[in-house]
């Protein structure tokens, strides 16, 4: 063993607290790193990934059946740019009421819910299967719904039961069971529910439409071919449309908001990490001046002290790194799974090259920070590290502790605040290390807080629907259904503002509901249920 | 006694901040196998003397010559080669690194210079025999007593076998039966040829182990004299 390596030994094992605190400065700096590296990494693209996978639609277009047929919908897909077509299939806004407890001997909830409650009203789409061409359906869970009085639920809605349960749906008057066998994701956000043609006659909408979906020659010009399929079809015909690129902003919102919180932690978990090694290593190296005289002594050159330190910190930030790349690792599998639930195409694993990254550049922002504070170690004069304890040194911060000697204050508690000032630098980072922590338990408290994910649990057991008179408004704030709504969802489209929704005061206008600024997103008209619906 | 000048010191001043010199206008040769103690009082300048041979310390003027060899001319990475290479240190306060066993702190120099371990290890073997530490070589310095430190400071000083041993108040932290146990190394350490210039107040040591003796008074050397081996 070299003379380096037996100094850097003695000097990791004797100063186990500075190992230790290094060690988990570490450890927490490669952690939030690979937490908020592989989750920003998750977060690039995942819409494209998923919608390729998919076979995403690039223009969805809603008809008016009263005034295009079914033959004249086939037709659109010849229209110039466009590539591809699905449809036409059915589409109703349901009105759904989440499940009731039934204790024995009660009636049917159908029974129980008053004809003039409201629920939730969400897209439903008659489609016999998820599909092969435009819109792949991906089936998550459970089979797709094969007659009327089944439903499959989209994975993005607010709505969760398991598969199986039985939910009430349709307009007062007309209510009906239907029961969820299966959950689906389609990540053109073509509707929140499928079930057959039949079945979403039998559920009597109180609107219907036709719904076409095409996939272009050139993704980029949705509005050309809006416009074409417009033209091809008879006046009036097209009651709203709805592009990808609209679709896809909608999704990346949301997780677009979180980039800056992922970096803004990674960075301050990396600001952390670097004021504690050098806060640490400086402290190392101030309080052995004495043993860097006599390494000096002994012969060790400047460059060999500098090195001797820096690997006295290099060793436990190495093993700090691991540990924080095995719990990272860990830990970023739950949080990926939810990237993973709402793009269906994010691994579950953080990307190898991440790690590597991550670790190569903590373990660099250590080294430099440890050779910045160990730099002082190097430029010591060795006869003034030996001198140390002998002969007084004039020292900063002499100003500092003459005017604290004369605060009315016990001894020891004076000559204690006037220590900072005698180490300005080491007290700076020191206090800039102690607010950022703070502003880090700040910032995350308050996510945690405000995130929807994190509020409490609906604390009544009531559903959503109320009573005429008591119906809440489009504005009212939105209550919690029982424990079923578990996500934050765009609405499902809905008729005119009188059918109130929960989770949503009030839909995103879009660029095809022109007239109406808190438009639902489809702009359809009420027409007798019936129609095609075939995928 | 050979004739071969192994340290030269010509108009040496070292001067720190405003107020007197510490060293003023010295020049000194010490030659090899010589035992030379230097005296005076505190705050004369004898650890600034030697310091400056020991190339921990850099002159404001004059130069210092260590067998052949500008020392206040090296940098600091070559001074420490220096020391490494040609000059052990003993320190009033023995100055060995805690965290390392006694066998340890011996045998740092010797793998600082990339020496072969077998021979480290006999070398170190031998010292610690020779010294009467042996026993101690797994224990820490800081369950040793001062006199004991002492001689595993010497030990650890004499491993690279330096042409120059430099004691800075060797025997200043002992007590009487310590202090009389490094005076008797000391004075066999010359006695096999070692060269050594020791700082010290204590004029029994200097008396027991130097073939000469200089004065230090107010930065500027006072009296230079030799002592014979009948005086000693």
């Amino acid at each position: 063993m070299s003379a380096l390596s037996r100094v850097v030994r003695s000097g990791v094992q004797r100063r186990w607290v500075q190992t230790v605190v290094i060690t988990l400065a570490t450890a927490a700096a490669v952690t939030a790193g690979l937490l908020g590296a592989g989750l920003l990494v998750a977060s690039n693209a995942p819409f494209d990934h998923a919608f390729a996978a998919q076979h995403g639609a690039h223009l969805t277009v809603l008809t008016d059946p009263a005034k295009a047929t079914t033959a004249q919908l086939t037709a659109t897909s010849d229209t110039d740019g466009i590539a591809e077509a699905a449809g036409p299939f059915g589409v109703g806004q349901v009105m759904m009421f989440p499940p009731m407890p039934t204790p024995p001997g009660a009636p049917p909830a159908t029974d129980r819910i008053p004809e003039d409650a409201r629920g939730p009203v969400i897209r439903v789409a008659a489609r016999t299967g998820p599909g092969t061409g435009v819109d792949r359906i991906t089936l998550l869970e459970g089979r797709w719904a094969s007659k009327p009085g089944e439903i499959v639920l989209g994975s993005g809605s607010r709505f969760r039961a398991p598969v199986g349960t039985t939910l009430t749906m349709g307009p007062a008057g007309a209510r009906t069971d239907v029961t969820i066998v299966g959950f689906a994701r389609s990540v053109s956000d073509t509707a929140d529910a499928w079930t057959t043609p039949a079945g979403l006659t039998a559920l009597k909408p109180p609107s219907l439409g036709y719904q076409m979906l095409y996939r272009l020659d050139d993704p980029g010009a949705v509005t050309d071919a809006r416009d074409a399929v417009t033209a091809a079809l008879p006046g009036g015909a097209v009651a709203a449309t709805q592009n990808w690129i609209a679709v896809k902003k909608e999704a990346n919102t949301r997780t677009s908001l979180f980039v800056p919180f992922l970096l803004g932690f990674g960075g301050l978990s990396l600001l952390l990490s670097v004021l504690v090694v050098g806060t640490v290593v400086a402290g190392a190296v101030g309080s052995t001046t004495r043993r860097i005289g006599i390494l000096k002594g002994l012969g060790f050159t400047p460059a060999q002290v500098v090195r001797a330190y820096v690997a006295q910190a290099l060793v436990p930030a190495t093993i700090g790194a691991v540990l924080g790349l095995v719990a990272g690792n860990l830990i970023a599998v739950p949080l990926l799974a939810d990237a993973q639930d709402l793009y269906g195409t994010v691994s579950l694993t953080i990307a190898p090259w991440v790690d590597v990254v991550v670790l190569t550049g903590v373990l660099l922002v250590v080294t430099v920070t440890a050779a910045a504070a160990a730099g002082r170690a190097g430029r010591l004069k060795a006869v003034d590290a030996l001198a140390v304890g002998r002969t007084p040194a004039a020292r900063r911060g002499q100003y500092a502790a003459r005017v604290a000697a004369r605060l009315p204050l016990p001894r020891p508690v004076s000559m204690g605040l006037a220590r900072p000032f005698s180490a300005p630098a080491r007290a700076t980072a020191m206090v800039v290390a102690v607010a950022f922590g703070a502003a880090s338990v700040t910032l995350a408290s308050g996510l945690a807080t405000r995130s929807p994910a994190s509020r409490s649990p609906p604390t009544t057991p009531a559903p959503t629907w109320s009573s005429t008179g008591s119906a809440r408004s489009p504005a009212d704030p939105p209550k919690r259904a029982p424990s079923t709504w578990t996500r934050r969802r765009s609405p499902p489209c809905s008729t005119p503002s009188r059918v109130p929704r929960t989770g949503r005061a009030s839909p995103r206008p879009t660029p095809s509901c022109p007239a109406s600024a808190a438009a639902p997103r489809w702009c359809g008209t009420p027409r007798t249920p019936g129609g095609p619906g075939t995928s | 006694m050979t004739t071969e000048p192994l340290i030269a010191l010509q108009h040496v001043t070292r001067r720190y901040d405003s107020g007197p010199p510490a060293l003023d206008d010295v020049s000194l040769t010490v030659r090899t196998g010589e035992a030379v103690a230097i005296l005076g009082p505190s705050g004369s300048g004898k650890s600034t003397l030697l310091n400056l041979v020991a190339g921990l310390d850099k002159p404001t003027e004059g130069t210092v010559t260590v067998g052949g060899t500008r020392v206040d001319t090296l940098s600091e990475a070559a001074s420490a080669r220096y020391r490494r290479a040609r000059v052990g240190l003993v320190f009033q306060f023995f100055n060995l690194l805690d965290d390392l066993t006694v066998f340890d702190n011996v045998v740092l120099p010797a793998q600082l210079a990339g020496n072969a371990r077998g021979e480290t290890t006999r070398r170190a073997t031998e010292l610690l025999t020779a010294l009467g530490i042996d026993r101690h070589a797994r224990a820490y310095p800081g369950r040793l007593s001062g006199g004991e430190r002492q001689r595993v400071a010497v030990a650890r000083s004499l491993m690279n076998r330096p042409a120059l041993l430099l004691a800075d108040e060797p025997t200043g932290a002992l007590d009487t039966a310590s202090g009389a146990e490094v005076r008797r190394l000391l004075t066999g350490l010359h006695a096999d040829g070692q060269t050594i210039v020791l700082v010290t107040h204590d004029r029994t040591l200097a008396a027991e182990c130097a073939t000469r003796t200089i004065e230090v008074v107010d930065g500027r050397i006072a009296t230079d004299t030799a002592v014979s081996a009948a005086t000693r």
